[in-house]
């Protein structure tokens, strides 16, 4: 009867790999020692990539820096499912790689730049920039004597398929626009036309970073308190445009660009609309009538990500740091007691959301 | 799109002849759609050899497919219940149907059948893992396992 048993590796490699490419990135790579076959099937990098392109549907993740230490990774969609081996797996505490040494974790602090194909940009002011991919540990420390936090007007991190390679867009307050290049490992003066008088650059926010979506990174822009237009950095191309945002919007208490679904958002948290969070989801990139405005009746809502049906809004209550569902109409739907203190003690400069992978840092040229 | 009453004939592994609504193949298998649509499957004399497809699995595929067509107006859970039931059956026969949807190009089963083991294996040790797939031979030379096991106690 044994003799008879088939086993997953005798099916076709391109089935098996299909069953794979369905597993979130975090799974996948325990699943690397279930045997040398898997081993170098997940390994490959044709299928990492794969994976990332698969893996759109996937769950986001939210990055939160806990304490210098230790970072906490949330699965934002397994914090609704009802399996409890599932829920229990969504919240996990990792320790920060460089953090080892006592007295630098004392009088050091980690801002969080952003996020792009699975790698978290970490930033200890002064001193260095850190890339880290949580699921796969694979991490680079890259020297940075500034402080992007007083220095920087506009900064943003970004992943340039053309090179296989890394970004760090900074402009800093002589308006010099440096990036730099983790395949070359130096920074590259910018040279790109910018679509307006670079003085404007100075009103941005400082702790609204810049998004990195389909190849660019995406920069809300305020001209008299108001945002108009977002800038948009081509990273394949090395340049500059604009796109308008509808209406123009008074700059609120709080407001970021994030990533919805498969869409740019832009919330805003503003008294003057009459204690609303509006959330602005451009359905179709770079078309201007493609903006749709949803407004949730509650101030201190930030939206994190859509559910996974692509139904629902899961938004942090920026109050009470619980983490609740809105229906597209603006209903609460559902609020998760359970996890008040997800990410407790703030939310900006610690958090960024992202796709997990199982991507690794290229080699050096 | 076929008429509802005219049959097909499917031939298993085994010679074993099935009569199905035609309807019912060419709503849920590409490949049997693609031979009613050019004309090459012919009424009065053709069966549709499936050779590398056993009786046993051939029948499961059919009902599979037989009741998705008439059921599919049922609510979600219904029919996921209905789904989750079909397909518990022991690894052995996974692997044959997943072997069989991919053969036919079934798609909505052979999702099934990928999101079916994907939950096999989700949140599991290694060790479980290896037994719930069968995997006898994991390739890893004595050396290597033992690294793993030491670098990463908590998976195994």
């Amino acid at each position: 009867m044994d003799n008879n048993q088939k086993s997953i590796n005798d099916l076709p490699l391109e089935l098996f790999q299909a069953i794979l490419l369905r597993v979130q990135a975090k799974d996948l790579f325990r699943l690397k020692f279930v045997s040398k076959l898997w081993f170098s099937l997940i390994s490959d990098s044709n299928f990492v990539e794969l994976h990332l392109h698969h893996s759109s549907g996937f769950a986001p993740s939210l990055f939160f820096n806990k304490n210098n230490e230790e970072a906490r990774l949330v699965d934002l969609h397994a914090l609704y499912n009802e399996d409890a081996e599932i829920l229990h797996a969504a919240i996990k505490d990792v320790p920060l790689p460089f953090g080892n040494n006592k007295k630098e974790r004392d009088s050091y602090y980690f801002v969080v730049l952003g996020s792009c194909r699975g790698f978290v940009f970490l930033h200890r002011e002064p001193g260095f920039i850190i890339i880290w991919n949580p699921v796969t540990g694979s991490c680079k420390k890259i020297s940075y004597g500034y402080s992007i936090k007083k220095d920087a007007i506009l900064y943003g991190v970004a992943y340039d398929a053309s090179n296989d390679d890394y970004l760090i867009v900074i402009a800093d307050k002589r308006y010099r626009f440096d990036c730099f290049s983790l395949r070359t490992n130096s920074w590259i003066k910018i040279d790109a036309v910018f679509p307006f008088p670079i003085s404007i650059l100075r009103q941005c926010l400082f702790y609204s970073p810049g998004l990195f979506f389909n190849g660019a990174i995406h920069w809300m822009i305020i001209q008299d308190s108001y945002y108009k237009d977002m800038l948009i950095f081509d990273v394949k191309e090395r340049s500059f445009s604009m796109i308008a945002l509808p209406e123009k919007e008074h700059v609120g208490t709080l407001s970021d660009l994030v990533i919805l679904g498969e869409c740019l958002a832009l919330y805003l948290l503003s008294y003057n609309n009459g204690y609303k969070t509006r959330i602005w989801v451009m359905k179709e990139y770079k078309v201007r009538s493609s903006w749709t405005l949803y407004e949730i009746h509650n101030i201190c809502m930030i939206p994190l990500a859509l559910s996974s049906n692509g139904s629902d809004f899961i938004m942090l209550d920026t109050k009470s740091d619980k983490i609740h569902k809105y229906n597209l109409e603006g209903e609460l739907l559902q609020c998760l007691q359970h996890y008040s203190d997800v990410i407790h003690g703030g939310f900006f400069g610690r958090c960024t959301v992202y796709t997990e992978s199982l991507a690794t840092l290229p080699k050096k040229n | 799109m076929g008429s509802p009453l005219k049959k097909i004939m499917l031939c298993s592994s085994e010679k074993e002849i099935f009569s199905v609504e035609e309807q019912v193949m060419v709503q849920h298998s590409v490949i049997i759609n693609n031979m009613i649509e050019d004309g090459s499957y012919n009424y009065e004399e053709s069966k549709i050899p499936l050779d590398c497809v056993d009786s046993k699995t051939l029948k499961k595929v059919i009902d599979y497919c037989t009741y998705h067509t008439h059921h599919h107006n049922d609510n979600q859970e219904d029919l996921e219940a209905w789904d989750a039931q079909f397909l518990n059956v022991d690894s052995n026969g996974l692997y044959d149907l997943l072997m069989a949807a991919n053969y036919l190009e079934i798609r909505n089963l052979l999702d099934l059948i990928y999101r079916t083991i994907k939950n096999m294996i989700k949140g599991k040790k290694i060790d479980e893992i290896r037994r719930i797939l069968n995997i006898k031979d994991h390739g890893f030379t004595p050396e290597e396992e033992e690294q793993n096991r030491k670098e990463y106690p908590h998976f195994y």
